[in-house]
């Protein structure tokens, strides 16, 4: 179970289809609200920086990571290793990259080399054009034409830890996972995928794991705006069968 | 003894050591991160964190001359030390990675080889339970079984079955804690654990306190 944190650059946003954030709440009160809610893991992704080319604030990073014991994982504008080892310094577990692993595969193959491939994340947004699956970056804005499919098979060489697999057609949505595609990309990427886009509630979540068999994912929207917390959606899958973290 | 002791960190300069520092701060006790031996002098306990490859942690430890400083440390000084993941690999006698054996310290008789994990993926990463032995004194829970997070593809295969205290399972049965006296290692990370890794690491902390 793990909420996905978006970021501006001054507060805490969220969109829909990566479009129209709303403002949420303060970004370091909100992290130990959730540190407080039984999530597993976090994600916190700076949805400026790729596209306003700037870095993420480290020291914002290392505040967060003083007070909280669990995975943290960050994203939002990571170029080359040093942005990378920046991370790790201020408390980071793992980084999240997504435009220039699109970009530039040599570099992610040497950041696998230096700090291992648990450390590193591929994160991966699609929209479907004309029936297929297509690849974005640059926080949704750029459509890179390559089929996903094609792509997660390419990602598979790269010997990454995880990949963070979001539907910008549901982002924000709350209308379900999108099933079919997730259930797909399992079942070619050798890695663990992190699930992201689109859940509705703790049913969706059941449906989503019986199916596909993952094992991680993430939602932001029903925690956000809807009277749902992690605690509740790890109980209701509980009871439904699933080994859950307790 | 007070808990405004000092906590040794050791510093070889591998993987990401600041959510340890963290932990033992917010548990109240003073971490110093050095290689230094009057900082190991002056701590009641050690911790030697760390991830990654075997060959590079024992390679960083012998470079700076940390493993003398480490077994008088912990043989004749008797002080508790707590391996975290590779830390704790590298108790082993020896590691096995692609092909290459290296020495290790030695503290714990067994070989770290990779997790046979069967059709699971590897690295294993995300939380898993620990079944703890009956008699392990620092459970963090009062049933016998909790979860950790992990992220590690080797594992600690020991030669003794009472140095072993925890299990897991991914794929396979592999040693998640192992003890022998003094020296207590840990697969997971206590430090990513939330709550009963904090309780975990508190209860090492307050070994002979």
């Amino acid at each position: 179970m793990i909420p996905t944190l978006l970021y501006d650059g001054l507060t805490l946003v969220k969109g829909k289809n990566f479009e129209s954030w709303r403002t949420v709440s303060a970004l370091i009160q909100q992290v130990q609200i959730y540190a407080l809610r039984g999530v597993d893991e976090m994600i916190l992704l700076d949805i400026s920086s790729t596209n306003k080319k700037t870095k993420i604030n480290f020291n914002l990073i290392k505040d967060i990571t003083e007070n909280i014991f669990m995975p943290f994982t960050v994203g939002g504008g990571i170029k080359n290793i040093h942005d990378i080892q920046n991370l790790l310094k201020s408390g980071a577990d793992k980084v999240s990259i997504n435009t220039a692993a699109f970009h530039d595969k040599k570099f992610i193959k040497e950041a696998v080399k230096i700090f291992g491939s648990q450390c590193i994340v591929i994160s991966v947004d699609y929209k479907k054009i004309n029936g297929s699956e297509l690849v974005f970056t640059n926080s949704g804005k750029h459509n890179t034409n390559k089929n996903l499919y094609e792509y997660l098979e390419e990602i598979n060489e790269l010997n990454v830890g995880e990949v963070l697999l979001t539907s910008i057609d549901r982002d924000g949505t709350m209308l379900g996972y999108n099933i079919d595609v997730i259930e797909k990309a399992t079942k070619i990427l050798q890695v663990p995928i992190i699930a992201s886009g689109g859940a509705k509630d703790y049913k969706d979540m059941l449906k989503l794991i019986n199916k596909t068999k993952i094992t991680a994912i993430a939602a932001a929207s029903i925690y956000h705006f809807k009277n749902q917390t992690p605690k509740l959606a790890k109980s209701f899958l509980k009871e439904n069968g699933i080994k859950i973290r307790e | 003894m007070s808990k405004n002791r000092n906590i040794l960190i050791v510093d070889y300069q591998i993987g990401n050591v600041s959510s340890v520092i963290n932990a033992v701060k917010k548990l109240g006790y003073k971490p110093i991160l050095s290689k230094d031996e009057s900082s190991f002098d002056s701590s009641s306990h050690i911790i030697l964190p760390g991830v990654g490859s075997f060959e590079a942690g024992i390679n960083n430890i012998e470079k700076l001359g940390l493993k003398k400083l480490i077994l008088d440390q912990v043989l004749n000084k008797k002080k508790p030390i707590l391996g975290i993941c590779l830390g704790m690999q590298l108790f082993a006698s020896e590691g096995h990675e692609n092909k290459v054996v290296k020495k290790g310290l030695n503290l714990i008789d067994g070989k770290v080889e990779l997790l046979n994990s069967k059709n699971e993926k590897l690295p294993h990463i995300g939380w898993n339970s620990v079944k703890f032995k009956t008699d392990f004194k620092l459970n963090p829970n009062l049933k016998n079984q909790s979860d950790f997070y992990f992220v590690h593809s080797y594992c600690f295969n020991c030669k003794y079955d009472t140095e072993i205290s925890g299990i897991t399972n991914y794929g396979t049965d592999f040693t998640s804690v192992v003890q022998k006296g003094n020296i207590i290692g840990t697969q997971f990370h206590p430090e990513k654990s939330l709550e009963k890794g904090l309780k975990f690491l508190n209860s090492f902390l307050n070994i002979n306190a």
